[in-house]
């Protein structure tokens, strides 16, 4: 499995899903989850090598998802697609290890170069 | 506070919904003609109400063109009794992703869609009966119907 996204907007996981094909990862295998807690226990059965992640999410936000998977020594690489676009936000994200910040609206040239330096292009 | 250009507004949008969006300003308010819709922001850290009143027909052009919709399919399902849910929640990420430009100086947190005004928080009744700020545009979308929105703030 290669990449677990995490948002509570069906709208949104299609069209990031929609944005990663355009991208040019076409057989990339996706597990979705719909907040941070629901993440974190699809995490018990699978590894992927990206998690991508909304921030405002009800029942655990991203930053609180990406907190704990680092508590727990879990090093994948994570970043987020929010409508957070404040350098204040930015920081927080950076300071508990995230790797880039797409900011929502986004288009497939983000996308791929966000994706590009830990997937290894397509 | 700092005003949301149409440019900024257009932009946004554009960007968004992936057709070319033109938002122009009014200088007067919008008399409502058709079916509207309250969207309402909390702006941190001071947690005061902002709205975005619009025609329902302009928010479900945004939410459909989103996800792929033709018109004519968002008019069909905009007809339905109720609204369906793929619809619903294309129209939430939209006004979620809009809360980029509610405030350009503080952050807006995006809380919901309200039908009827009557539902709203007090403080934001008082907004939207007597708004010490407001914006008024007019819409248009490539391919799609376009309508009124207005952006209303206590201050």
């Amino acid at each position: 499995m290669d990449l677990l996204l995490v948002d509570d907007s069906k709208t949104m996981r299609l069209l990031v899903h929609r944005a990663i094909r355009q991208a040019g990862y076409r057989s990339l295998t996706v597990c979705e989850a719909e907040n941070g807690a629901d993440a974190l226990e699809k995490l018990k059965s699978v590894k992927p090598r990206l998690i991508l992640s909304d921030w405002n999410m009800p029942e655990m936000s991203g930053i609180d998802f990406l907190r704990q998977l680092r508590a727990q020594n879990n090093l994948t690489p994570f970043g987020f697609i929010t409508s957070e676009a404040s350098k204040k936000f930015k920081d927080m994200a950076m300071s508990h290890g995230a790797s880039f910040i797409i900011v929502k609206p986004f288009n497939v040239d983000e996308v791929q170069a966000a994706l590009d330096p830990i997937l290894g292009g397509n | 506070m700092a005003e949301p250009s149409s440019s900024v507004m257009t932009r946004l949008f554009t960007d968004l919904i992936g057709h070319n969006v033109s938002f122009s300003d009014q200088s007067r308010p919008i008399m409502a003609k058709s079916e509207q819709l309250f969207c309402l922001y909390q702006i941190k850290p001071m947690d005061s109400s902002r709205i975005i009143q619009a025609d329902m027909s302009l928010l479900s052009s945004f939410a459909g063109a989103l996800i792929g919709l033709s018109a004519e399919a968002i008019k069909e399902r905009v007809a339905e009794p109720q609204l369906d849910e793929s619809l619903r929640d294309a129209l939430h990420e939209v006004m979620n992703i809009a809360s980029r430009i509610v405030s350009l100086e503080h952050r807006a947190v995006f809380k919901g869609i309200y039908a009827d005004p009557g539902s709203l928080p007090t403080d934001a009744r008082n907004t939207l009966r007597d708004p010490c700020y407001a914006s008024y545009f007019n819409v248009k979308i490539d391919g799609y119907d376009g309508g009124t929105l207005a952006l209303l703030a206590p201050f």
